[in-house]
């Protein structure tokens, strides 16, 4: 069983589709990106999943359950929806207490959430004037209030500076890394480089796809290795001669494919020529999905660049 | 930092814990304490203007005059409910204007639970309060009467607490109270939006009140009887006159009732269907 399992999911505001017969699982231990543009039903998602709507059909469920169905919800499941959703005249401490009072944890659980987003010096600060980071990390903190195994992040970088941005990353990561699952919507693919393991890609409440980062990157990446070397026709004709497509793009600069970074070394070394860089090409998450759901998806001909 | 042990007790985001963190939420926020401060400021600023500025014709203590001298004193708690109303109205509805109602639900996904327990919690709070406001501005009230005349030597004979009619006026002035709560609190459940719920319970209960000038008698007896305020407050009332056409005390606390239940029961039937 999946930490949280979404099957047949459809939700329609009046006439409009925002969720289209999903379907897809997210798994602990990783932190699952949930990628799509602006619109693409990412938001509904989420608050079908925690049972904020109503589904038209099909269901989700959380550690084997309906969300509605849990007995205290806080400690089966943390969610970040809307960070700013607080009463700005209520201080940050009180805010995070009512919420422990809800599912009965202990007040001094309260202080330590946040300790761990660092917030504790702004504890008594009411939430009114608190910037859209430090909003974030209460939101954050009362995600954690219940210290639990599943944690649902709508946009959780959405306008931050670069510090808070990196903060999320880290923490996002250290929380997957600590078994727990981890599903943070994004409608930047790269926001979520170097963080998701796993990808859910909707468009226009569909799934486009669901892959493992390691499993874009490989489909996607061609091998190419760019080598410079000032005995360029030289370098050239060896590594052509060993089997290698190779490219000039520039006066001391080519790209091969078709062989592997340690036997172009090996190959240049053994004919006694000079090489000063040699690197693979790694594709961006971006260009990795771009070229994955290239010619699949109808949805990309209408809206290029599901991501920019 | 040591960890507290969050899993492993065994809990359940029930009633008891709705009701908790209801009241937490309730006292912390400056709205409440401020609403609540007008809401006894006004009524006993009202009842000493009403009472004080009154006089009484002079009669004697063999001849006695027919002013209510209960509901006279009482008359303050009219205009300082407003603010009561005011508070309920907010208490609901901004979770919904701030969003933090999605919040609410997450923590606690057994809405009707979730909206009991803010009813509980709010009519109680102006429950209590009004009881004491009540008994403050019959206090206040009967001392400035009093020395307007309004005493044994006037026909007036002195009117405590202990009097039957006078405790059931007080108290009963302070369970409209509660029930003015729960029904703007229940109204601000069902619109969801603040202007909106705001002008609809100050509309039912001033709206009538301002009609009245308008109606034919027949209608506007009618209305002056039935309305909020005019059912609610009969329980002021502790003499009766030949020309009174208010509802009886009880059967108009009764009404009053009515009017609190219907737009709450409305919102616990909706809540559970409609999108947070």
């Amino acid at each position: 069983m999946s930490a949280i399992e979404i099957h047949g999911l459809t939700k329609r505001y009046g006439r409009t589709i925002a969720v289209d017969d999903l379907s897809f699982s997210v798994e602990s231990g990783r932190v699952t990106g949930f990628v799509g543009p602006n619109g693409a039903g990412k938001s509904t998602t989420m608050r079908l999943l925690l049972g904020l709507d109503a589904a038209d059909a099909g269901d989700a469920h959380v550690s084997g359950k309906r969300y509605r169905d849990l007995s205290a919800p806080l400690r089966e499941v943390g969610a970040l929806l809307d960070a700013g959703a607080t009463h700005p005249g209520r201080r940050a401490r009180n805010h995070l207490l009512w919420l422990a009072r809800s599912n009965r944890i202990p007040a001094a659980r309260v202080d330590e959430v946040l300790d761990l987003v660092g917030l504790a010096a702004v504890a008594r600060k009411r939430t009114g004037g608190f910037s859209l980071g430090m909003e974030q990390r209460l939101g954050i903190a009362a995600a954690m209030l219940g210290d639990p195994p599943v944690l649902v992040f709508d946009e959780p970088v959405n306008g931050l500076d670069p510090d808070g941005i990196r903060w999320i990353r880290t923490f996002l990561r250290s929380l997957a890394d600590e078994g727990r699952t981890v599903l943070v919507s994004s409608h930047l693919m790269s926001e979520l480089e170097g963080v998701a393991d796993e990808l859910v890609v909707i468009g226009r409440g569909r799934l486009i796809a669901q892959a493992s980062v390691a499993e874009l990157r490989s489909a996607s990446s061609d091998g190419r290795v760019h080598v410079r070397t000032p005995q360029l026709t030289e370098v050239m004709a060896a590594l052509a001669a060993a089997g290698g497509v190779v490219t000039s793009t520039g006066s001391d600069a080519l790209v091969v494919s078709g062989l592997e970074p340690d036997r172009i070394a090996q190959i240049v070394a053994e004919s006694g020529l000079r090489l000063d860089e040699l690197y693979r090409e790694r594709a961006s998450l971006e260009d990795a999905f771009i070229e994955l759901t290239r010619d699949a998806v109808e949805y990309a001909a209408e809206r290029p660049g599901v991501g920019s | 930092m040591s960890v507290t042990a969050v899993t492993g007790v065994v809990s359940r985001a029930g009633a008891l814990q709705a009701l908790r963190s209801e009241w937490v939420k309730l006292r912390t926020v400056r709205s409440t304490a401020w609403s609540l401060l007008v809401f006894v400021g006004i009524s006993i600023l009202f009842t000493s203007l009403l009472t004080s500025g009154s006089s009484t014709e002079g009669g004697s203590p063999g001849h006695g005059g027919d002013n209510d001298i209960v509901l006279d004193s009482l008359a303050g708690v009219w205009f300082g409910a407003i603010a009561a109303a005011v508070l309920a109205v907010l208490v609901i509805t901004s979770e919904y204007s701030t969003g933090m109602i999605r919040t609410t639900l997450l923590a606690n996904p057994r809405r009707r639970t979730v909206l009991a327990a803010k009813t509980v919690i709010v009519g109680g709070v102006v429950l209590v309060l009004g009881l004491a406001t009540s008994a403050a501005c019959f206090q206040i009230g009967q001392w400035f009467l009093r020395g307007n005349g309004f005493n044994y030597d006037g026909g007036y004979p002195a009117v405590t607490l202990a009097d039957h009619e006078a405790l059931r006026a007080v108290l009963g002035t302070g369970v409209y109270l509660g029930l003015l709560a729960v029904f703007a609190l229940g109204v601000g459940a069902v619109l969801r939006h603040t202007a909106g719920a705001i002008t609809v319970v100050l509309a039912a209960l001033l709206a009538p009140v301002i009609a009245l000038n308008f109606l034919p008698d027949s209608i506007a007896d009618w209305v002056e009887r039935y309305c909020l305020m005019g059912a609610g407050l009969a329980i002021q009332q502790t003499v009766v006159r030949d020309d009174s056409i208010a509802l009886s005390p009880e059967r108009g606390l009764l009404v009053a009732a009515v009017y609190a239940a219907v737009p709450l029961l409305v919102a616990l039937w909706l809540i559970g269907r409609r999108d947070a």
